[in-house]
């Protein structure tokens, strides 16, 4: 039976919350109420977003195991993802008493904390692991979370750039830097980032909704004038245009020059108006 | 010393302090903070003020921080209004006045925002802002002419 376990793990380590689940649907009876059971099927349960069947198999596996960390950590992020937090703080705390050290549950705590807008007490907790574990990702990508939280859209994407330095590998940095890229009107570099999140998690709906907005943003014209003033540097391109109107009227083509202001306005009002029509 | 201090915090920070941690968020889902910047763009800081605060009640915020909104809201709509009946050339960047109320709103708004949005469902997360910021931007427009033209009278 271990066989089965060692095949669910990697496909949870793939993203594949569904095929894990079909291959632990079929253990029989002697493993199918094993702690390594309830452990794995919790996890496959949270990566598909079922996060109330997740805390009941948590809860179940409690029942034999009340100690397990991994169980707890299952809990903890099955309650915080139905809003539970004071429930989710409880179990991490739980788990955080036996393994005090142990990095993961440090930045799920932290990010139980960024849910309910702890974020001072958030940040302590990352640099706390940041001081445990200095090459671990996760207080990295807690680290970018909250900047991202606190508003901060510049420093949280060199984060993500130093992040993905260190860990090629993150989807949550990739993903991090797409938005923030999208933002910066570059969607044709946010479509690959967003590409990569899809690939390493195919499951994941809203990874996949974000790279067909970007991926629209690259090819609809209609958004082409959102992404030239996202651009830095788009209000020198208005006050030339300015500029060339005025030019153009003073040389006596008044009627081109009034033709060429509004037509300016009219896009200039489209790229504003364009992400509340287009989206 | 270093581990001393460090110690105590450690013990400090594992204490729980979600506890009394209850969902902040109304019965209604917040509009975007970032598309409020449409009705603050077009309707001016007085439009922005009031969806603004309504907004702070939407995401759970206390009054004091709906009250810094319309505060912002009010301040630019008053400077909006001296200067256009002080005579002063306002042209287009009357536009700009709302903006920088949504701007300056930021450090109420904006975290609990993206609090809400980051960990929540998506686009689903955000209430529809259609009707209200053309309702909002209508009305506070005709206000603010009302007043400009009773000002100059």
């Amino acid at each position: 039976m271990t066989v089965a376990f060692e095949q669910a793990r990697r496909y949870l380590e793939m993203g594949r919350s569904r095929q894990a689940l079909e291959v632990l649907a079929e253990l029989d009876s002697s493993t199918t109420d094993s702690p390594e059971a309830y452990i794995l099927r919790g996890y496959a349960l949270i990566g598909l977003g079922r996060h109330d069947d997740a805390a009941e198999a948590a809860r179940s596996g409690l029942a034999q195991t009340p100690e397990a960390v991994q169980l707890l950590h299952v809990l903890a992020m099955a309650e915080a993802g139905q809003g539970r937090l004071a429930e989710a703080e409880a179990a991490i705390l739980a788990a955080l008493e036996q393994e005090p050290e142990d990095v993961t549950l440090l930045c799920e705590y932290a990010e139980t904390l960024m849910r309910g807008a702890q974020l001072w007490k958030a940040d302590q907790l990352l640099r706390l692991a940041a001081e445990i574990d200095p090459e671990a990702a996760e207080w990295r990508e807690g680290r970018v979370t909250l900047a991202y939280l606190r508003g901060d859209d510049h420093h949280a994407a060199s984060l993500s750039r130093e992040l993905l330095a260190e860990h090629p590998e993150s989807i949550h940095g990739h993903r991090m830097l797409g938005l923030h890229e999208l933002n910066e009107g570059r969607p044709g570099a946010a479509t690959e980032r967003f590409a990569e999140a899809v690939r390493s998690r195919p499951e994941e709906e809203r990874f996949a909704t974000e790279a067909r907005a970007a991926r629209a943003r690259v090819r609809n014209p209609l958004w082409w004038p959102t992404t030239l003033l996202l651009r830095d540097g788009s209000w020198l391109v208005l006050f030339g245009g300015l500029f060339l109107c005025g030019g153009v009227a003073a040389m006596g083509a008044e009627t081109l020059g009034v033709i060429l202001f509004l037509l300016l306005i009219v896009v200039y009002l489209w790229a504003l108006i364009a992400p509340a029509v287009l989206e | 010393m270093r581990g001393i201090s460090l110690a105590v915090d450690r013990d400090r920070l594992l204490e729980p302090t979600l506890a009394n941690y209850r969902d902040p968020r109304g019965a209604e889902l917040p509009w975007s903070f970032n598309r409020l910047a449409y009705p603050a763009f077009f309707g001016g800081p007085l439009a922005f003020g009031v969806l603004g605060a309504l907004n702070a009640r939407r995401l759970g915020l206390p009054k004091r921080e709906a009250y810094q909104v319309v505060g912002w809201g009010l301040l630019f709509e008053g400077l909006l209004i001296a200067a256009v009946v002080a005579g002063y050339f306002v042209g287009f960047a009357f536009l700009t006045f709302g903006y920088a109320a949504h701007w300056c709103s930021r450090g109420v708004l904006e975290t609990p925002d993206r609090v809400h949005h980051y960990f929540g469902d998506g686009e689903d997360s955000y209430a529809d802002l259609a009707d209200a910021a053309v309702l909002a931007t209508i009305a506070a427009r005709l206000f603010e002419i009302v007043l400009i033209a009773g000002f100059i009278k």
